[in-house]
């Protein structure tokens, strides 16, 4: 199915602040990137008419370059200034016969690293789990490092949990078998939602340290979510996105009073970001 | 002096002031107010001004006192009709008292009052009933002259977003030109829009501003002092840059001497460590990361002392450095913070200054404007003076209703225009209702005029709306001291009309309580030490909404079972329906949180929202299916559409068209189905069709009458869209921008959600939307929850100080003035609450308990602080005892129980679901003879059809043409004759530049281009006739005759200054039934259309429009003007008369003439038909010579005036 694509925001306007995401996110890379001087770089992205002009475009630039130096200094942390080794091709079989291919990136000598410039959500965090437990997987037992930003643009490098090769294959059988589900029905799996409700759920596990499998969980992130989307009547949240709304019309997401859903989606969440919840939560308090 | 006790005892002089709490009767009162207007003092209606806040409001209340006259005008004609009568109502009662008290003036009679009844009847169309502003502007067009608007009057432009956010836009973009005011934008508000919403804020407007001039030496002083913190910034960067690890492992020992808390410990060693990483780093010094500035705030003395475990702040040179960073830091802070508070009022200011500028280049004016225009004009003491003598005569009279909304200005402009010696001036409102502070409504502008009111305020204290339980109820609540939070705004004690008095809600025949208190149960949370802990608001809200539901279905379930019933003021029982149930929500968000509470438990509800149907899902959905439509042969868009909720179909079904060609075409067969119907039929057939099928399933689901109605909505809505469109590619592209710019459409009316169900619903309502209105139960489950406001950068607070209402900005705050503040916004929840509760007619409800943030909510200054010596607290037992407090101040009308648990049940099916809507019968009488007149229609005698046209060129030219067009010896130019060419001349001499044609007797190079524009916009001249050069040429000479043709006034058109004349003058004139034979007789007499003797129709009744060519002033008087393009035989005087008398153009311009006439003695001050009326020229433009002039007798013209105004009989 082809969904109809959201319209911008007036096109025709020239940039007068870069606010959105992708423009923040373009700036930042390009200026990361560019280690030190990057007037080379803005000189592009102003000709490309991505920033504001004159002096709102050096504000917008002087903030791109204070967020590429917070994340820079991460980077450098993990790579000592260090040029990444050359890709590797890698292969796995896992238990039950399924063939992995795939080639390894950002390799260093302390590990995997991933930058991300911007905020860190469950998305991004999915995409480094499943690097780290490939490469583990693959024999390649090193530490994997996500770098990104917080939201209040400072710099921060969150290191992925490193299970033995044994663990990080079950694991990724667990998530292949997922993700084939997903490939059937619809699964009810949110990314963001569910790396939220994930760390919800480690940060009260960590306080309460006795609560076993099976004990009633706390559904409130997808309930606030699902309120949310309620009050907000043009709220771009996962739920609202227009795909899962056509998938999942006429049910409430949020598990209110569906035991089966709500079951689901913890299950899919805790499935996918158990390990690296509890590894932020220890990180990051 | 006592005060009036009813609107039979107000005196009708002076300004009056009529305080009507809730449900008093107010436009009872109104009516009577007007009706002694027009009976005692012999005004129309055309002379009392009736104004009052809403566009809606105005319909209700025009039909309200046409109906008061139509009784009067029928108690008149009865015998004796001041007497009593046995079979009278309330109604009738009052307008008897009227017609005695009336009767009882000199000279004056039943058949005389029954005059001035039945004319103001029939006058009621004309009379000026509207909106404040609405009359604001009709007084700037009415009275241009004087106002400045007298030629061209401004469009009225309703919403002002787009054209305020282009101006703050430009704002924005000059930041681009200097580095500090782009640093103080991007860092507080982030972008346009941000400061868009502070600097827009409706209740900015005539507020003085708490804040010294922004002088160039203060910004001077502030960049020096910005400059020097900067350099001591980098300064003490350099120094910590220099830190070594001995430094850091000295400040480490240190640390864990001081701080034996681990977290407080732990959180200064990575701040230090992070504060060292900014200084070696190559990130900018100012604005530092949070962590950085959170780090050096963590050192500052006040931190360290506040912890009670530190023994001795850190010593050492690192931690001094940590200490004047932070103070650095603050001072830097400080000094942005200064700076944002100057650029956003420099934004103010150039808001001011630009908005009216935009809106004059646009031909526009908003609502505001209009009435700061007036303003300015009345006050310009020479024309301003005039004007108000003007209008003081036109309009000696006012009611204003809903005067606490009113603000400062408007208050002003009625003060000049109304209060004067012969002035009438009635303001009728309630101060305790004001709850429009948020769009710039000022209750302190309605207390000043009640100050300024001539004797005592008229108190209107007998409901007519709720029973007696209740308003002993509404006694409890609010008859106490200071309850409004406002010393001149007080409750006076209400006690029910006796035909209204037993109104209540019966539960198993016996009443229930007015008012029935719900006690939260503890929140069951506790602190450490046991002591408990306030519900939090979104627990609260959810358990709150679950009560709400679970009574309304008790109560509609009693009720089908015989248990619950409504009892009238006569004694009369009937069952409770849903629609008697009212739930009173505070905004959008609670409205749909309630409707879907409401409807998973079955129970049908029906919200009255100011939200736009285009953020619905619907309108999500109906983009889905117009993608399908833009390209029939897409087949994963085609699939989409079939996955729409309106189509309906599910994964499996629409998975069959991946593996299934003849399903897939049967799916392309549907999609290319549906776009022919749109190309052929429009989107609403279309849509009408799909709804109507996919309506039983939609009306399964919950909300399903919601989406049905926005479907239908939205179906009406594309097709209006579709009349303006190009295809349906087009139609998607407007679709799709009006669902991205859904927030802003929430204004508009056509977009706005309308009400889902005609059939019996709970009524769901935000409490300004339920105002004005009454429901039997009304539930106020919201008002337990309070809500903080969020403070915002740069602060801005609106408060009054003095009676003046003031802005304070950023460090203008002082605490004073935001406790101040706080209190007017408070005052403004009391009067919202007390709105709340005043709709009720038989029970309401409302729900109390320790919630967070209650502390702020309207509930809890009337139950635990005001009239009390000191506050309640706050907390479970606090609660508890202030709701006892209040039943015992009325323990008959007020109940408490706990909250409603149970569970909540399902609705399963309502009494009076069967209902068949009909429609109603017309047994109106509608007057067949009534048309719209123009002069074509007259000439052609027609009393019928369609064809009104008042162009000019146009019509009437078309009939000449015909007639004169194959004259001999211009037959080469036939194709330039006729309308056609008639319209493109009048198009040019419309739009031409006068003086450029001054003496010329060709086109000037610069208007030939208008001439071919006007000549093709009339698809002239046609192929293998004439060349456009010549076609130009014949344009050019018509334009060149008529301005420079000689006039006999002693000017020529070209010298004639663009605001002394106005193109295309268009009128109206009401035609009161005239006998046409009057009118001929009366023109004969004056020697005009001597060869004619009627119309084909007996009577003229209706409208007179035209439109006259050009009208314009010279030496003081004004001419009229028409242009004709026939083509004559000779251009002799002899001539032209002919063509005047075969046109019948005498008859033309008397008409045009009377128009004239009317319009200036409205417009013009002094006004005198010999003195200002000038002449008449009709100008034959093919020839110079062609000018004929004429001026019409003022006799004539005055008993045109009289026979079209029905005055005739009089004067004949």
């Amino acid at each position: 199915m082809r969904l109809p694509r959201q319209l911008e925001d007036d096109p025709d306007l020239e940039p007068l602040a870069p606010k959105d995401g992708l423009t923040r996110w373009r700036l930042t890379t390009a200026l990361l990137a560019h280690d030190g001087d990057a007037s080379d770089a803005l000189a592009t992205l102003r000709a490309h008419g991505e920033l504001p002009p004159g002096a709102l475009g050096e504000q917008a630039s002087h903030a791109a370059a204070n967020r590429a130096a917070a994340l820079r200094e991460r980077v450098l942390a993990f790579t000592a200034g260090a040029a990444p080794a050359s890709e590797t091709s890698l292969t796995i079989e896992l238990d039950d016969g399924t063939r992995l291919a795939g080639s390894l990136a950002g390799r260093y000598a302390a590990g995997l690293l991933r930058v991300r410039a911007g905020i860190v959500d469950g998305r991004h965090v999915l995409e480094a789990w499943l690097d780290a437990l490939f490469a583990i997987s693959g024999g390649n037992s090193v530490p994997t490092v996500l770098a990104a930003l917080t939201d209040k643009d400072d710099g921060l490098a969150f290191e992925l949990p490193q299970p033995s090769p044994r663990e990080a294959r079950e694991t990724l059988q667990e998530l292949v078998a997922l993700y084939r589900a997903g490939l059937r029905a619809p699964l009810p799996f949110f990314p963001r939602l569910s790396w939220k409700h994930a760390r919800q759920g480690a940060k009260q596990a960590q306080k309460t340290s006795n609560l076993r499998d099976g004990q009633a969980f706390d559904l409130s992130v997808f309930i606030k979510a699902a309120e949310q989307s309620d009050n907000d009547y043009n709220d771009v949240d996962e739920f609202s996105d227009p795909a899962a709304a056509i998938v999942w019309r006429g049910r409430d997401l949020s598990g209110r009073g569906d035991a089966v859903l709500a079951q689901y989606l913890h299950l899919a969440a805790s499935t996918v970001f158990d390990d690296p919840a509890r590894a932020w939560v220890e990180q990051f308090k | 002096m006592s005060a009036p006790r009813n609107a039979l005892d107000l005196p009708l002089s002076g300004v009056r002031v009529v305080e009507a709490s809730a449900g008093t009767g107010k436009t009872f009162a109104i009516a009577t107010l007007y009706l002694r207007l027009v009976l005692e003092q012999a005004l129309t209606p055309e002379q009392i001004v009736v104004a009052t806040f809403t566009r809606a409001a105005t319909a209700e209340l025009s039909s309200r006192l046409r109906e008061r006259l139509r009784l009067a005008s029928q108690l008149l004609v009865q015998p004796d009709p001041a007497m009593p009568r046995d079979d009278d109502n309330g109604d009738t009662t009052v307008t008897r008292a009227v017609i005695a008290q009336a009767l009882s003036l000199e000279g004056v009679d039943a058949a005389v009052l029954q005059h001035r009844a039945r004319d103001a009847e029939r006058a009621m169309d004309t009379a000026m009933i509207g909106t404040l502003h609405g009359f604001c502007n009709r007084v700037s067009s009415e009275f241009g002259f004087e106002t400045g608007h007298a030629l061209t009057p401004p469009e009225l432009l309703d919403d002002l977003r787009t054209l305020q956010n282009e101006i703050v836009d430009d704002f924005w973009r000059a930041g681009s030109a200097d580095a500090d005011a782009a640093r103080v934008l991007t860092q507080t508000w982030g972008s346009p829009r941000a400061l868009s919403r502070q600097a827009t804020d409706p209740r900015w407007r005539g507020r003085e501003i708490t804040l010294d001039e922004t002088t160039p030496e203060t910004m001077q002083m502030l960049r020096e002092q910005r400059g020097a913190a900067l350099a001591w910034l980098d300064a003490l960067r350099n120094s910590i840059a220099g830190w070594n690890d001995a430094t850091m492992r000295e400040a480490d020992t240190e640390l864990a001497a001081c701080f034996p808390n681990k977290s407080a410990r732990a959180s200064r060693v990575r701040g230090l460590r992070a504060v060292r990483g900014w200084a070696i780093s190559s990130m900018a010094s100012w604005p530092p990361s949070g962590v950085v500035d959170k780090a050096a705030e963590s050192f500052s003395p006040d931190a360290v002392r506040a912890l009670s475990t530190c023994p001795r702040p850190p010593q050492g040179p690192a931690f001094q450095a940590m200490i004047d960073l932070g103070k650095t830091f603050a001072d830097l802070h400080t000094l942005d913070a200064a700076a944002s508070v100057h650029v956003l009022r420099d934004e103010r200011a150039f808001l001011e200054r630009e908005l009216p500028a935009r809106l004059r280049g646009l031909g526009k004016i908003g609502h505001d404007q209009a009435v700061d225009e007036l303003a300015r004009a009345l006050d310009d003491t020479k024309r301003g003076a005039r004007a108000i003598d003007a209008i003081r005569k036109r309009w000696p009279a006012a009611l204003v209703d809903e005067f606490q909304d009113t603000d400062p200005a408007q208050w002003r402009i009625l003060q000049k225009l109304f209060v004067h010696d012969a002035g009438t001036l009635v303001l009728v409102g309630d101060p305790k209702q004001a709850i429009y502070g948020f769009r710039g409504g000022d209750v302190h502008a309605y207390l000043a005029a009640r100050a300024c009111a001539d004797g005592e305020p008229m108190r209107l204290e007998i409901s007519q709306r709720a029973g007696a339980v209740v308003d002993d109820a509404i006694n409890a609540l609010f008859s106490r001291e200071n309850a409004f939070a406002e010393s001149a705004i007080a409750h006076p004690d209400v006690r029910a009309a006796p035909r209204i008095a037993r109104r209540a809600l019966l539960l198993d025949g016996r009443s229930a309580p007015g008012l029935q208190l719900w006690r939260l149960p503890p929140s069951g949370k506790t602190k450490k030490d046991g002591a408990g802990l306030p519900w939090n608001k979104s627990d609260a809200q959810r358990i709150l909404e679950k009560a709400c539901v679970t009574r309304i279905v008790e109560l509609l379930a009693a009720a089908h079972a015989g248990g619950a019933q409504l009892r009238d003021g006569d004694g009369a029982l009937r069952p409770l329906v849903a629609g008697d149930l009212a739930v009173l929500v505070n905004d959008n968000a609670q409205a749909y949180s309630m409707q879907r509470a409401l409807s998973e438990a079955g129970v049908p509800a029906a919200s009255c929202l100011r939200a736009s149907v285009y953020a619905s899902e619907e309108a999500g959905d109906l983009l889905l299916l117009l993608e399908a439509l833009r390209d029939p042969t897409d087949a994963r868009r085609a699939r989409a559409a079939q996955a729409s909720l309106l189509i309906g179909k599910d994964a499996r079904q629409i998975a069959i068209s991946l593996c299934d060609t003849a399903a897939l075409d049967t799916l392309l067969d549907q999609t290319a189905n549906w776009a022919d119907q749109v190309e052929r039929h429009g989107p609403l057939a279309w849509l009408h069709g799909l709804i109507a099928q996919a309506a039983p399933r939609l009306l399964a689901m919950p909300g399903g009458e919601r989406r049905v109605a926005n479907y239908l909505q939205l179906a009406e809505l594309l097709q209006q869209q579709a009349d303006a469109c190009f295809g349906i590619d087009d139609l998607c592209d407007v679709h799709a921008r009006a669902l991205a710019d859904a927030d802003a459409n929430a204004e508009g009316d056509a977009a706005r959600l309308r009400l889902e169900t005609d059939a019996q619903a709970v009524q769901i309502a935000t409490v300004h939307a339920a105002k004005g209105l009454e429901y039997g139960v009304v539930l106020l489950p919201y008002a337990a929850l309070g809500k903080q406001i969020k403070k915002r950068k740069p602060a801005l607070t609106w408060y009054h100080e003095d009676n003046r209402a003031r802005v304070a900005i950023g460090e203008g705050v002082t605490e004073t003035i935001a406790a101040r503040a706080d209190d007017e916004l408070l005052a403004e929840e009391v009067r919202k609450f007390y709105v709340g509760v005043t709709r009720t007619c038989a029970a309401c409800v409302l729900p109390w308990g320790w919630v967070n943030q209650g502390l702020h909510s309207a509930a809890h200054w009337l139950l635990h602080t005001a009239g009390r010596a000191a506050p309640l607290a706050f907390d479970d037992a606090g609660c508890a005892q202030a709701l006892e407090d209040l039943r015992l101040r009325a323990p008959q009308a007020i109940a408490i129980e706990a909250l409603p648990a149970g569970p909540a049940g399902r609705l399963t099916r309502l009494r009076g679901d069967d209902h068949v809507l009909r429609a109603r019968r017309f047994d109106g009488r509608i007057e067949r003879d009534w048309w719209t007149w123009s002069f074509s229609r007259l000439v052609r005698g027609e009393s019928r059809g369609s064809n009104s046209d008042p162009r000019p060129g146009a019509g009437d030219e078309m009939a000449i043409a015909d007639a004169d067009s194959p004259t001999a010896n211009i037959q080469n130019l036939s194709t330039l004759a006729g309308s056609r060419f008639g319209s493109a001349v009048h198009a040019a001499l419309e739009r031409a530049d006068f003086s450029l044609w001054h003496g010329v007797t060709t086109a000037p190079e610069t208007q030939r281009d208008l001439l071919e524009r006007s000549l093709r916009a009339q698809g002239l001249p046609r192929a293998a006739t004439v060349s456009l050069e010549r076609a130009i040429e014949i344009a050019g000479d018509c334009v060149s005759n008529a301005l420079n043709a000689p006039l006999s006034c002693g000017t020529r058109l070209c010298e004639i200054a663009p605001e002394r004349r106005r193109a295309e003058l268009e009128f109206h004139l009401r035609l009161a039934p005239t006998r046409v034979g009057d009118l001929f007789a009366l023109m004969h007499a004056h020697g005009y259309q001597r060869g004619r003797n009627g119309v084909g129709a007996e009577r003229l009744n209706g409208l007179l429009t035209g439109v006259i060519d050009l009208v314009f002033e010279h030496a003081d008087r004004y001419h009229l003007v028409d242009y004709k393009t026939n083509l004559l035989p000779a251009y002799d005087t002899e001539s032209l008369r002919a063509a005047i008398d075969v046109h019948d153009y005498d008859l033309q311009y008397l008409l045009y003439t009377l128009a004239l006439h009317r319009w200036l003695q409205r417009a013009l001050h002094g006004y005198d038909y010999e003195t200002h009326i000038g002449e008449v020229y009709y100008l034959f433009v093919r020839d110079p010579r062609g000018i004929l002039r004429d001026r019409p007798a003022r006799e004539l013209i005055e008993a045109m005036d009289a026979l079209f105004d029905a005055r005739g009989e009089a004067r004949a």
